[in-house]
C-alpha cells in the first residue's frame, strides 16, 4: 500500500479498537446466551415463559414481566437474562469507545471541524445510551 | 458454475422458499400465540430462527442485498414476534454485521472515516428520533409504513443504477472544507484512483431521512446509503459500499440504544438471529467467490416484495 492509499493513523486506530470491542461483545453475547438458556443462573423471566410474551408490545412486555428498562439491569447482573445484555451493551458501546479513543488524534492535528463533529457525535451517543430520552408508553 | 454448486444453491432456495411459505401458515396463528403462547417447545424457536437467518445470510450475500433489510420484513411477516422485538433484533443484526466488517474495510482504505463521520452524525441523530417514533406509534401504523417502505426499497433495488467511477468535475465547498477525498488502489485496473465528492449539502439532507427510517424500522440502510454516496455524492462504488457498511455501525448504534433502553431487545430472538446471519454471511461470501447468479438476486428481491406486501396488508388489517 503506497503512502497515498494508506489510511490515516486515526482511521487505523479506530479500526483496531472497533475490532477488539466488537469481537469481545460478540463473544460475550454468545456466552451470555448460553448462560441464560442453559439455566446456569436464575432468570427474571424464565426462558420457557418468553414465548408467552413476545407477541406483546414492548411496554406491555415490560409491565407483565417486570423486565428492567434503561440501566436498571446493572444491579441484576446475577440473573441469566441480564448476562446476555452485557454482550449487547458492548456491541452498542463499540462505536462510542472508538470515537472517544480517536478524538485526541484530531485534537493534536487541530482538525477543528472533525473535533466538533466527533464531540457532537459522542454527546448524541451518550444521550441515546443514557436512556434519558424516551417517548410514548 | 459447477454442477455441485448449482445443486447446493437450488436446495438452498427451495429450503428458504419452503420455510417462508410454511411461515405463511404459522404466522396466521401469530395473534393466538401472542395470547396463549406457542405450542412449540421454547427451545425450538431459537433453532428455527438460527437456521432461518443462516439461510437468509447466505442469500443476502449471494444476492447482493443487505441482510438487515431482509430481516425485519421477513421475520415480522412470518414469525409470531411483536414488531417491536423484531426491529430491536433487526438493528442488532445490522449492527453486528457492520461492526464485524468495519475494521477490515477501514484498514484497507475502502471505508473512509472523513466521508462517513459527517453523514453518520446526521443519520445517527435522526435514527434516535426514528426509533422513538417507531416505538411510540401503534403497531399497525408502523407495519403499514414498513410495508410501503419495503416496496419502495424493492423498486429502488430494481431500478437504481450504479457507477463504478462517477465523474466529479469539482468538489463542492463543504466537502473541500472538510477535506473529504481520498485515493484507493483499484485491483481490477491495477492503479490508484483519486476520488472526491460533490453535492454534499444535499447528501446530508438525505441522510436525515435515511437515519430516521433506519431507526424507525430497524432496517440496515445500505439500500439508501450506497445510491446517495455513489450516485449523488459521486464517490466510487467500492468506497460507497464500504463506507455505507461502516456508516451503519454508527447509525444503528444510536437507534439500538433506544431499543435496548426500552427493553425491546430480547436475547432469545436477537442472539440466534445475529449468530445465524453472521455465519450465513460468511458462507455466502465463500459461495459468492465462485459465482454470482443474477437469478438469485431476483428471487430474493421477490421475497422481499412479498414480505413488504404482507407487512402493508397486515398493517391495513387486510391480511393476517
Amino acid at each position: 500500500m503506497s503512502n497515498g492509499t494508506r489510511p490515516s493513523e486515526e482511521q487505523l486506530k479506530y479500526a483496531s479498537i472497533l475490532q477488539k470491542v466488537s469481537l469481545s461483545g460478540l463473544a460475550i453475547l454468545i456466552l451470555g446466551f448460553f448462560v441464560y438458556v442453559l439455566g446456569v443462573l436464575p432468570s427474571i423471566v424464565p426462558v420457557d415463559k418468553i414465548p408467552e410474551y413476545w407477541g406483546l408490545r414492548v411496554h406491555e412486555f415490560v409491565e407483565k414481566t417486570g423486565m428492567p428498562t434503561g440501566w436498571n439491569w446493572v444491579p441484576l447482573l446475577n440473573h441469566g437474562d441480564m448476562v446476555s445484555f452485557v454482550g449487547i451493551i458492548l456491541l452498542a458501546a463499540a462505536t462510542l469507545v472508538c470515537m472517544i479513543a480517536v478524538l485526541p488524534a484530531y485534537l493534536k492535528k487541530k482538525d477543528t471541524p472533525y473535533v466538533v463533529i466527533l464531540l457532537v457525535q459522542i454527546v448524541v451517543l451518550l444521550v441515546a445510551a443514557s436512556g434519558l430520552i424516551a417517548v410514548g408508553h | 458454475m459447477s454442477k455441485s454448486w448449482r445443486v447446493f444453491l437450488s436446495v438452498l432456495i427451495v429450503l428458504t422458499a419452503t420455510l417462508l411459505l410454511s411461515g405463511l401458515g404459522f404466522c396466521e396463528e401469530a395473534g393466538e400465540v401472542a395470547e396463549k403462547g406457542s405450542n412449540l417447545a421454547w427451545w425450538m424457536w431459537p433453532i428455527i430462527l438460527f437456521v432461518f437467518t443462516f439461510l437468509l445470510g447466505i442469500l443476502a450475500v449471494v444476492a447482493g442485498v443487505g441482510g438487515g433489510v431482509l430481516f425485519v420484513p421477513i421475520v415480522s411477516s412470518f414469525f409470531p414476534f411483536n414488531l417491536d422485538f423484531v426491529r430491536g433484533a433487526g438493528l442488532l443484526v445490522a449492527l453486528s454485521g457492520a461492526l464485524s466488517a468495519g475494521p477490515g474495510l477501514l484498514r484497507r482504505g475502502l471505508a473512509n472515516l472523513r466521508l462517513a463521520l459527517p453523514m453518520a452524525l446526521i443519520a445517527s441523530t435522526c435514527s434516535i428520533f426514528g426509533a422513538m417514533v417507531g416505538l411510540a406509534l401503534p403497531t399497525n401504523v408502523v407495519q403499514t409504513a414498513l410495508g410501503g417502505t419495503i416496496i419502495a426499497i424493492v423498486v429502488i433495488m430494481a431500478t437504481a443504477k450504479r457507477s463504478d467511477f462517477p465523474e466529479v468535475k469539482k468538489a463542492d465547498a463543504l466537502s473541500s472544507a472538510l477535506r473529504i477525498s481520498g485515493i484507493y488502489f483499484e485491483e481490477s485496473q491495477g492503479k490508484e484512483i483519486d476520488w472526491k465528492i460533490h453535492r454534499t449539502p444535499l447528501g446530508l439532507i438525505l441522510f436525515i431521512l435515511i437515519g430516521f427510517m433506519a431507526g424507525m424500522f430497524g432496517l440496515g440502510a445500505g439500500w439508501a446509503n450506497v445510491p446517495v454516496l455513489n450516485l449523488l455524492l459521486g464517490a466510487p462504488l467500492k468506497i460507497s459500499v464500504a463506507t455505507s457498511v461502516f456508516l451503519l455501525s454508527i447509525t444503528d448504534t444510536a437507534a439500538a440504544w433506544v431499543y435496548v433502553n426500552k427493553g425491546a431487545v430480547l436475547p432469545l430472538i436477537a442472539v440466534p438471529s445475529v449468530a445465524g446471519m453472521m455465519l450465513g454471511t460468511r458462507i455466502g461470501v465463500k459461495i459468492l467467490a465462485k459465482a454470482k447468479p443474477k437469478a438469485v438476486k431476483w428471487i430474493v428481491v421477490s421475497f422481499l416484495f412479498l414480505a413488504g406486501l404482507r407487512a402493508l396488508l397486515k398493517g391495513l388489517g387486510i391480511w393476517g
